[in-house]
């Protein structure tokens, strides 16, 4: 069995080469959980499709998971610990310059771009979160009938759902929990 | 506010988020501007967005390097710790919960069905974070077409997130970057760019 300071290193070292998300972190527990035969292919998957359907971010969602299986309840807190800690040092690292840095004209110059590019990744993640939710491609490409390209119960929440945002300005918790209980019963 | 009082809120407005956010931390923008932008001021929409682009080309979890950037700006170390903690709380207490009771969970028809109310509810979020942000960024027809661009390299070309935040950051500094003229650096690097300047 592995030890836990083995494991917290393991951990440390998925949260320092994880750069761009959540999916990163997977491949790389991918990589260290399985190749070392800690847990099996199947547990994993299984796992996996848990961190995604539950609260939170999905590698901190793993790492608490892959840790409780293996040292108990001190193991998913030591992972996580392992997981977030190279962020919070490089973050730190970062925020104490940043307010120096912030007024320079390369750095501005930089941002300039950057919001702009960052703004096309947000883009992506609504457009991935949209295709999953509403539309239904590959029914689409199999059937060929226009009735097919979205699920139409799915759509109509989204239209009433973006009527309710738009115009009461609601705090966003309240529609997922209406969106979760509305999923339950009808969808 | 006594210290402790604001530490509580630090650490609650943080655990609320880490607690409500299905899919990852883009997903979390919504919540977090309307938290922390909107309904305290405790960050400017700019500022978000920055820390996204930061947190996007840094190591770690994006929400977490997020949560960790705006518990800095309030309270220094001790925030920051406070607000990376309290992200991933709820994390470990519900994962910790299901691993013990509920090893099918994920199988459920009723979480799945609710589970794919929520998504439905996300898209909508995320389509307004992406209108709200875009009306902040989106300044000259350069600044659309980066976002266009860096759009279509990671939706259709699957460009991983780190190069996109490289190639807008060089793009940036080669079409708005102009050296100061005649000073020495240092002092008059807070002027206006003149013509060619970002207005802010």
């Amino acid at each position: 069995m592995i030890s836990l300071f083995e494991l917290f290193w393991i951990f440390f070292y998925v949260g320092a080469f994880t750069i761009g998300g959540g999916l990163v972190a997977i491949t790389l527990m991918q990589q260290e959980i399985l190749g070392r035969g800690l847990i099996t292919p199947e547990r994993f998957y299984n796992m996996v499709a848990i961190s995604e359907s539950t609260p939170g971010p999905i590698g901190v969602n793993m790492a608490t998971y892959i840790g409780y299986e293996t040292h108990g309840v001190i193991g998913g807190i030591v992972t996580t610990a392992g997981t977030v800690l190279p962020s919070l040092i490089v973050i730190l690292a970062i925020a104490m310059f940043f307010g120096k840095f912030q007024e320079k004209r390369g750095v501005k110059a930089a941002f300039y771009g950057l919001r702009a590019g960052t703004t096309g990744m947000i883009a992506v993640a609504a457009w991935q979160v949209l295709t999953i939710a509403i539309l239904t491609i590959p029914e689409f490409m199999r059937t060929k009938r226009a009735a097919d390209i979205a699920d139409w119960k799915c759509l109509g929440l989204f239209a009433v759902t973006y009527v309710l945002y738009v115009k009461f300005k609601w705090h966003p918790i309240v529609f997922i929990a209406l969106g979760a209980v509305f999923g339950a019963f009808f969808l | 506010m006594s210290a402790f009082r604001e530490y509580a809120e630090l650490f609650w407005v943080f655990f609320r988020i880490g607690a409500v956010t299905f899919g990852g931390g883009l997903a979390m923008l919504p919540i977090l501007e309307r938290d922390l932008a909107k309904s305290r001021s405790w960050v400017t929409l700019d500022e978000l967005i920055d820390y996204y682009a930061i947190g996007q080309s840094t190591p770690g979890i994006i929400a977490v390097n997020v949560a960790t950037f705006v518990g800095y700006k309030r309270k220094g170390i001790w925030g920051s710790i406070v607000t990376t903690v309290a992200i991933v709380a709820p994390s470990i207490v519900v994962i910790t919960l299901l691993a013990m009771f509920l090893n099918n969970f994920a199988d459920i028809v009723w979480v799945q069905k609710a589970l794919r109310g929520i998504n439905v509810v996300v898209a909508v979020l995320l389509i307004s974070a992406v209108w709200s942000v875009g009306k902040k960024t989106f300044i000259d027809w350069i600044t659309v077409a980066i976002g266009v661009a860096s759009f279509l390299a990671m939706a259709v070309f699957n460009v991983s997130g780190v190069i996109i935040v490289l190639a807008a950051a060089l793009l940036g500094v080669a079409i708005r970057y102009r050296p100061a003229r005649g000073g020495k650096g240092g002092a008059s690097d807070d002027e206006s760019l003149g013509p060619a300047g970002i207005e802010e």
